[in-house]
């Protein structure tokens, strides 16, 4: 058990590494001029030329890489920002915990709605209950999140007057972000959750655990359920990864100052370095979750264990 | 694996589907399963109805969807302009119809290409496994530990706007679902008879793989690639949305969508329209993608 968890944790070393690679070799080919960018339309030839050289826009790309490489994973900087010469690392740093909080609730919508949801749907197959579930995960699954977002505020922020459309001052900016990502992301789970207890219940075990004159409720929750969800749980790493790429879409919407909004602002200007870091840190946010979930499998899953138990 | 083995890809399934003894009763109940389902078939006559207007666009379009006029800029839907009019005075309803072919062509051209790289890759990290297939997975774990929405992003931002820089962008962020699709498909019916039975009788690892092993993973594939659509349909207004991807002028709807944004407040129906329209698009394929899978699974049949 030690040597799988130490093996997977090893593991995630040399994908960030790729992955910070991966982006820093597409985001070289950006078309546009850093220098300019930063210098603005005024600035002289020579002086635009004089801060390329500065900032090592010369030097081949293989230079480049290792430098980036080294900042990033020795020092644990990404640079300064082309717009505002700020630290992109503290910026991010300080815009994160927004961003979590809106991925956290969107994981939250997912556990305490789509789980259940998905459960009542499977147990009253064809029922009003199923169509229901079908329904709000269809809905879920094709409006776009930034349409829910703008149509959410239309309604209680432009018509209504109920919430404030943008800022995080107080619980109300909270509300309208919560409805948007919980939305969207319960689809999933909902109908992941449906299709694995589906499978489940018609598995010969649970014909077995029927035949031991077993009650329903029983059946259901303690031989059901637990099967059911392990791939559900696993789902939701990835939910968990799809809600962090999707907050860019929700922190403009609502103006929330997190990493994606920061991102989307970068995106503007061509920034390339916030773009770069943002996408960076939330990739490595992304593995870790996955990591931690991975792990969490190990324990509960019996066979992972034995597997490593017998060598 | 030559380039002329590979070129059979499209033409081995369609062989081997009308071919295949059962396979005409097969597809026949199939249909008849996907018709039943009421939700299949609303998503069928939704994506039809799309589809004849994205065809017809320049017939049902009653202005010039590209013309700017002033005069009649952010006009409220009336009768003269059945959806109303931009900020730049163009009619709405000329535009939406314009934009039906974008989403399409987008949804479509991004997952199939996303879906011939996965076949491509998927088959061979599937059938020849080992060194390979552990070359494959790895490759596609490290594209897929970047969340699809900002690969898309940062692709994107690489390749600027435009409809082909689009379509790679999304494509790519797609080819790592594809794969392991594909591949997990492909592993389940590796190992049965009749494959058994090729191998035998000497056929080349090329011609068992496309000829006896794809056609019988088609399942899984015709269900990824209609949720996948839509996906990607939902992903490409997204980037038009956040300033990159397709952009103004052209009219695509998240495009129109991200202008009218702007104007809200007021002419709440500019951003309303097209996110209707974007959200039925992507649930006709929703749907469509459900029913297949639900009348193509065997496991869900009662």
């Amino acid at each position: 058990m030690v040597k799988y968890v130490i093996k997977r944790i090893l593991l995630i070393i040399p994908i960030i590494l790729i992955v910070a690679i991966l982006i820093f070799t597409i985001m070289y080919f950006t078309p546009g001029d850093a220098a300019r960018t930063i210098l603005g339309n005024q600035a002289t030839q020579e002086q635009v030329e004089a801060l390329m050289e500065s900032l090592g826009l010369n030097d081949s790309y293989f230079k480049q890489l290792l430098n980036f490489l080294d900042q990033l994973f020795l020092h644990f900087d990404f640079g300064t920002s082309y717009i505002n010469g700020t630290s992109v690392m503290s910026t991010i740093i300080s815009k994160l915990p927004n961003t979590l909080l809106l991925a956290a609730m969107a994981l939250a919508v997912q556990i305490c709605v789509g789980i259940p949801l998905g459960i009542t749907a499977a147990f009253h197959q064809n029922k009003w209950q199923d169509i229901l579930c079908t329904l709000v995960a269809l809905l879920g699954a094709s409006i776009p999140a930034f349409f829910v977002a703008l149509v959410l505020i239309l309604l209680l922020s432009n018509n209504l007057h109920l919430l404030p459309s943008y800022g995080i001052g107080s619980w109300q900016n909270w509300v309208m972000p919560f409805l948007a990502v919980g939305f969207s992301g319960l689809g999933p789970v909902a109908r992941q959750t449906r299709s694995q207890m589906l499978e489940v219940i018609r598995s010969d075990y649970i014909v077995t655990a029927r035949a031991k004159g077993l009650s329903q409720k029983t059946i259901k929750y303690k031989h059901a359920l637990p099967n059911a969800l392990i791939p559900v749980v696993t789902g939701m790493g990835n939910s968990f990864g799809n809600a962090l790429g999707g907050t860019v879409v929700i922190e403009t919407a609502f103006s929330i100052p997190g990493v994606g909004l920061y991102m989307y602002q970068a995106i503007g200007n061509r920034d390339l370095p916030v773009i770069r870091g943002g996408v960076i840190v939330i990739s490595i946010l992304f593995c870790l979750v996955m990591l931690c979930l991975d792990l969490a499998y190990a324990f509960i899953d019996p066979r992972i264990k034995a597997q490593y138990e017998k060598k | 694996m030559s380039d002329v083995e590979m070129s059979k890809v499209p033409n081995g399934i369609g062989v081997a589907e009308t071919s295949e003894q059962k396979g005409k009763k097969r597809g026949s109940s199939t249909w008849s399963r996907f018709v039943r389902n009421k939700l299949s078939l609303i998503g069928f006559i939704i994506l039809v109805i799309m589809v004849l207007v994205a065809i017809l666009a320049p017939v049902l379009a009653t202005y010039d969807y590209q013309a700017i006029d002033p005069i009649n800029a952010n006009q409220f839907p009336s009768a003269a302009h059945w959806f109303g009019t931009d900020n730049y005075g163009r009619d709405i309803w000329s535009r939406m119809v314009y934009g039906a072919r974008y989403s399409l062509a987008i949804g479509i051209s991004s997952q199939a290409l996303a879906l011939c790289i996965g076949i491509i890759l998927g088959a061979i990290a599937g059938y020849l496994g080992g060194t390979v297939d552990n070359v494959i997975l790895r490759c596609c774990d490290i594209f897929q530990s970047i969340p699809a929405t900002l690969l898309a992003i940062v692709i994107s931002q690489a390749l600027g706007s435009g409809f082909f820089q689009t379509t790679l962008a999304l494509s790519v962020s797609g080819i790592a679902i594809a794969v392991r699709m594909l591949r997990a498909t492909m592993l389940t019916v590796r190992n049965q008879e009749f494959v058994e039975a090729a191998r035998a009788i000497d056929c080349s690892s090329a011609r068992i793989m496309f000829r006896h092993i794809l056609p019988n993973s088609l399942s899984p594939m015709i269900i990824t690639t209609s949720l996948g659509i839509g996906h990607m349909i939902m992903s490409s207004a997204g980037l038009s949305y956040l300033g990159l991807g397709i952009q103004e002028p052209a009219a695509e709807w998240g495009a129109m969508l991200a202008l009218g944004k702007g104007y809200m407040r007021y002419y709440p129906f500019q951003v309303i329209i097209p996110g209707i329209a974007i959200a039925l698009i992507v649930l006709a394929f929703n749907l469509i993608g459900d029913g297949l899978r639900d009348a193509l699974d065997p496991k869900l049949k009662s």
